[in-house]
């Protein structure tokens, strides 16, 4: 897809570029006359976090880890950066955000990229006979199985142990993108990836304004509410988002390391603000596995953070603005 | 004592001594390897570069480590300032995807 210019909130003086990339959908806003140079760097670091992580590339990095059968692999120094990113996910929320869930996902369909999921799902015609069919409980085997040796630079898991970063490399990428965009411009820059959102720099004045919805994708009309943040990073995690059907189940993809399955749905929509967006998706996506003990988790952290159950209650927490 | 008995005496002598002797040796060897190792501390080499940009935390190690001995555990902390309605057109959307 071509970019995409779209136009600058009133007042502000900045200039929006949108496309597609890696499934989804990328964004970011920065001054005009910076502006081709920070889509540089946006496109930049997109290119190398799929070529290093992609779970659906034959030739990235991963997809080598993944295929190991237990052996140590060389990996660059941006795969380890990744893999640190899923790991303190792993271990801020006591593996309830953990990136060995690579096989439970592939088991439950979501096992290429996922327009192809959701072209192959059926798309729920009702031509399709209900077969009954359950939703199978894949063994997560936990982050603590990663071996890594950082003076080597090798990473191996066991074999059959899959890992997937789909819950981090969004957010890292875009935290380091702001960063590297706002340091090589010395500009504020706003990056959004697939809903997960960073700023670096100074922002303008009346903060950067993010749209808060269900889908990333939504239309205006569709939005939550509007919200301004001066800094750090915003992150949604959903489940009406990136859903297929299976055998006329419905699944999403946020699995419950727990029980092997997607978690359960308390909350359909929960967003959180934190100082940057990879731990502001941490959060987001423990929040949603959670479920009920969501509020009080996030709570204790002191996070601003936006929920909305499953029946479109909403609950604001941490000085998140109303 | 016959001469033959005065010289058997004087061999173990000699043996028992030269036994004694290699203890010795061993024993200040070790310990002398110790003090040194004390005084003389080793480097480590720093690890390996990463890639521009790179923020995460990478301690080196010459050994395979289990993964939670890696990962920053760095707490999750608010930004400065709780997102805020306003009435501004959004630039981008936080949303699932």
């Amino acid at each position: 897809m071509s970019p995409a210019a779209t136009a600058p909130p009133a007042g502000c003086d900045l200039a929006v570029t949108t496309f597609a990339a890696i499934g989804t959908t990328a964004t970011v806003a920065s001054p005009p006359a910076v502006h081709r140079d920070v889509v540089g760097v946006l496109r930049d670091e997109i290119r190398m976090v799929d070529e290093a992580c992609s779970r659906f590339r034959d030739d990235s990095e991963l997809a080598a880890v993944n295929s190991s059968a237990g052996a140590p692999v060389a990996v660059s120094g941006l795969f380890l950066e990744y893999l640190e990113a899923a790991l303190r996910g792993a271990s801020l929320t006591g593996g309830l955000v953990d990136p060995t869930v690579g096989a439970a996902l592939r088991i439950l369909g979501y096992d290429r990229d996922f327009a192809a999921v959701a072209a192959g799902a059926g798309g729920g015609s009702g031509d399709e006979e209900p077969r009954p069919w359950r939703v199978k409980a894949v063994r997560v085997p936990g982050w603590h199985a990663v071996a890594v040796d950082r003076r080597r630079m090798t990473v191996s898991v066991p074999p059959a142990v899959e890992l997937d970063f789909g819950a981090t490399a969004k957010a890292h990428c875009a935290d380091r993108a702001a960063a590297r965009a706002a340091s090589l411009t010395g500009q504020g820059v706003l990056v959004g990836l697939g809903g997960d959102v960073a700023a670096a720099g100074e922002p303008p004045p009346g903060g950067w304004p993010v749209g808060i919805a269900d889908d990333h994708a939504a239309p205006a009309g569709s939005l939550h509410c509007t919200v301004a943040i001066r800094g750090g990073g915003l992150a949604t995690s959903g489940t009406t988002v990136r859903r297929w059907s299976r055998d006329g189940v419905e699944l999403h993809h946020v699995v419950d390391p727990r029980r092997g399955r997607p978690a359960s749905v308390v909350w359909r929509t929960v967003s959180v603000a934190a100082s940057r967006c990879l731990d502001a998706n941490i959060a987001s996506t423990a929040a949603l596995v959670l479920g009920r003990a969501a509020p009080e988790w996030l709570e204790d952290r002191g996070l601003p953070s936006r929920l909305v159950s499953a029946e479109g209650r909403v609950l604001t927490l941490g000085g998140w603005g109303r | 004592m016959g001469s033959s008995a005065a010289r058997d005496y004087g061999l173990r002598r000699i043996g028992a001594a030269t036994r004694w002797m290699a203890v010795a040796t061993l024993a200040g060897g070790g310990l002398l390897s110790v003090a040194v190792a004390k005084a003389l501390p080793g480097r480590s080499s720093p690890p390996a570069s990463s890639s521009a940009g790179s923020t995460a935390a990478s301690p080196s190690s010459g050994q395979a480590s289990s993964a939670s001995q890696g990962a920053s555990s760095a707490p999750i902390s608010a930004p400065a300032t709780a997102p805020q309605p306003v009435a501004a057109q959004p630039v981008v959307n936080s949303g699932g995807s």
